[in-house]
């Protein structure tokens, strides 16, 4: 009985230690195949990132060593007129697009949600500016914008309006921009038809069982429904409304021009970066500019348990 | 929780040495402001592979670069070998500030005023006593006065200059003729050209067709200083380093008004929108422009005009006619891998490819011979000659501070911007412009 208990225990030691040096042997496979991913992250993003962050308590030209200059270049910050003139400018702008986009998105995401013959075409099509490279779409609606040839005063001179200088009018320039941005909602409409077809076709019925219309539908079931789907858009509408930057540089020449009214943070930073060659001061804008966007997205998922449906909160 | 090999602080202490070390190669090394020595010498200093930079001119410009680079390859073959490479102007100075950060500056690049920040951190080599063994020294063939801005140290020169450039009235004669109007000539005023402007003015319904003048480069903060020049002002007290600004001068702001009214008050060149306009149907070149005063680096451009064209000096300001000029060349930094192999291509193009650069029609060569020579003047409008006569008495049309970019962007850019939309008054663009750039001086 003994040497059984004995010889029972030894099989499963050795188990024991079969087990212990294949897990051994997995973790290391497991460490070298993501090797490659977490050095790719730290020398190109974390490693980049600390710099950056170390650099923004210098002044730095590239063309001298760094010099240390403790807090000084957010201290600046404060006192800049443009850097303040920008910041109001992008969060006009974000105020804009970022409902802009999310409204068009959920209202033609509903349209294209319905049985209707040709409705890939019409999907593809409305989803299309979304995979036009940014400079592309840009040149084309300084096309649209121009105030003597562009379509847009075209149109207006039909009704006898003179149309305004849509891009060098410093009341227009930046509501131009928005209405681009507002545009391009082809990514968020795609998203929400996604979440469209994931919504249960027996709470509609329900709903019609209790008198609800068409319009009462959407308020009543498809937009609690899909509050997920508008939390996840709010959160990506956000980070990319600060980051916009392509649109801007192309349709002002990189000057921010009006009078600086379209001067978003990323083009004044570029401005500072590569035209003022501040490097520091730049660095110290890019983490403004990370600590807004993080701010931002900490409040929205703060506020998430007052408004988005999930099926955790349900239970 | 098991442990992990790589604690976080571990992880974040390596991340934190790394990028320690990466800052710490953000210095370029400096060394001694003396002379590099002169490229006569038998002994050559680095590399005889020459690699020169600079930025893209269009394909005509950048096709003669090349040819100049074979040329100079098969006079010094054997001793030296060159290739050029071209890069966007929107990306060149990015490029060459990188080069320099990494410690590994460009062998020689082609200059533009942003190099003086180069040489104010004492990255660019002293270049006169290459200078000073070639003929490019030589008072009786070479406008040595107009190298002056070149010696920020008020000695020596730091940059290598071959061709000039300035400014000018260009015009249609297609217009001119269709007008019976006499063509523009040195006796030009600007009223002149205000009231002939009128004349070849084309309207159809209340759309014009074609506008006599176009501001042209007057829209441009150097194009609207000489008539400040000519006013007897200017908007600073000296290009190198200036100590004080002077846009508060009354004179200054009446050139601004002088330009605005030309759009606004007469209306005799369009207004900015409808400018975009014009230039989106070519402007000058697409034969919507009668006039138009603009830089002489436009005439390679004007050359595939289908009118007839030609060029007369700038009108007179209030009497007087002040030509900018700037020049075009070479600067070699300091730790340049290819110092002889450089300052020799520098020096060649700027004296023995002289006549070629007349020849080829792009650039205007500093040399006196060859700006004057027949190569020079056979196929340019017969204007160019009376044009550029007064250049030996032009004033330099830049401005020489290691933050001029930003004083230019922030404060003379968007107040003209404000001046010339008509959303400005010109003393109020005068007042916050001498109020912004003495802010960043």
């Amino acid at each position: 009985m003994a040497t059984t208990h004995v010889a029972a225990r030894s099989a499963a030691t050795g188990r024991k230690r079969r087990r212990s040096g294949l897990a051994r042997r997995e973790a290391l496979w497991c460490y070298v195949f993501m090797a490659p991913a977490i050095l790719g992250v730290l020398l190109f993003s974390v490693g980049p990132m600390i710099a950056s962050f170390v650099l923004s308590f210098t002044s730095y030209d590239m063309l001298s060593s760094p010099e240390w200059v403790g807090p000084k270049n957010y201290t600046k910050l404060a006192a800049d007129p443009l850097f303040l003139k920008s910041l109001q400018v992008t969060l006009t702008y974000a105020v804009v697009v970022v409902p802009g986009t999310m409204l068009m998105g959920l209202v033609v995401a509903i349209l294209l949600n319905a049985k209707l013959p040709a409705i890939g075409f019409f999907r593809s099509a409305y989803y299309l500016p979304t995979v036009i490279g940014g400079v592309a779409v840009a040149r084309v609606w300084a096309m649209l914008y121009n105030p003597e040839v562009g379509l847009f005063n075209q149109i207006l001179g039909l009704f006898g309006i003179d149309g305004p200088g849509w891009l060098t009018d410093e009341r227009w320039a930046l509501w131009s921009l928005a209405f681009m941005g507002v545009w391009g909602f082809g990514g968020t409409m795609l998203i929400y038809l996604a979440g469209l077809q994931g919504i249960p076709k027996e709470l509609y019925e329900a709903a019609e069982v209790d008198g609800a219309g068409g319009f009462r539908k959407h308020i009543f079931v498809t937009i609690p429904m899909l509050s997920n789907v508008t939390f996840f858009n709010l959160v990506m509408g956000i980070i990319g409304a600060l980051q916009v930057f392509a649109e801007p540089f192309v349709l002002t020449q990189g000057t921010g021009r009006p009078n600086n009214s379209t001067l978003l943070l990323p083009l004044y930073l570029y401005k500072v970066a590569f035209e003022y060659l501040e490097m520091g001061y730049a660095a110290a804008i890019a983490w403004v500019v990370f600590a807004i966007t993080l701010v931002l997205t900490a409040l929205v998922f703060r506020s998430l348990p007052l408004w988005v449906h999930t099926e955790v909160s349900d239970n | 929780m098991s442990s992990s090999p790589f604690s976080r602080r571990t992880l974040l202490g390596g991340a934190l040495a790394g990028s320690a070390l990466a800052l710490a190669g953000c210095s370029p090394s400096s060394s001694s402001t003396s002379p590099a020595p002169a490229p006569t010498s038998t002994e050559v200093i680095g590399k005889t592979d020459l690699t020169v930079y600079a930025w893209t001119n269009g394909t005509a410009i950048d096709q003669n670069f090349k040819k100049s680079v074979e040329a100079f390859n098969k006079e010094y073959a054997g001793k030296f070998t060159a290739k050029i490479n071209f890069l966007p102007y929107d990306q060149y100075w990015q490029k060459i500030q990188l080069q320099y950060a990494a410690n590994q500056p460009f062998d020689m690049y082609y200059w533009d005023v942003q190099a003086y920040a180069h040489y104010k951190k004492g990255l660019l080599a002293n270049l006169q006593a290459a200078v000073d063994t070639s003929e490019l020294s030589d008072a009786s063939k070479y406008p040595l006065d107009l190298f002056k801005p070149w010696k920020f140290d008020d000695a020596n020169l730091y940059g290598i200059p071959e061709n000039i450039q300035s400014m000018a009235l260009f015009y249609n004669k297609a217009h001119f003729d269709a007008a019976g109007i006499a063509y523009p000539d040195a006796t030009w005023t600007w009223d002149k050209v205000i009231e002939t402007a009128g004349a070849l003015t084309k309207k159809s319904g209340n759309k014009v067709t074609q506008w006599g003048l176009d501001i042209g480069d007057l829209g441009v903060w150097w194009g609207i200083q000489t008539l400040a020049w000519s006013a007897g002002t200017a908007f600073f007290d000296k290009p190198l380093e200036p100590t004080k600004f002077q846009l508060d001068d009354p004179k200054v702001a009446e050139a601004f008004a002088f330009v605005q009214d030309l759009m606004w008050a007469k209306h005799v060149a369009p207004r900015p929108d409808e400018r975009d306009a014009n230039n989106q149907a070519g402007g000058f070149a697409g034969g919507v422009i009668s006039m138009a005063p603009g830089g002489t680096w436009n005439i390679t451009s004007y050359q595939q005009m289908k009118d007839g064209w030609d060029m007369a000096p700038l009108p007179l300001y209030q009497g007087k006619s002040v030509m900018p000029y700037w020049l075009g060349g070479w600067v070699i930094p300091k730790e340049s891998a290819a110092l002889t192999a450089a300052e020799t291509f520098a020096l060649w193009r700027a004296t023995k490819f002289q006549d070629q650069m007349a020849a080829d029609h792009d650039w205007i060569p500093v040399q006196n011979a060859a700006r004057e020579s027949d190569a020079m003047l056979k196929g340019m409008p017969d204007g160019f000659k009376a044009a550029m006569a007064g250049i030996t008495s032009a004033q330099i049309g830049d401005l020489y501070t290691s933050n001029s970019q930003k004083i230019l962007d922030q404060v003379f850019s968007p107040n003209l911007d404000q001046l010339f939309r008509n959303k400005q008054t010109p003393q109020d663009t005068a007042a916050k412009m001498q109020q912004g750039a003495t802010a960043l001086l």
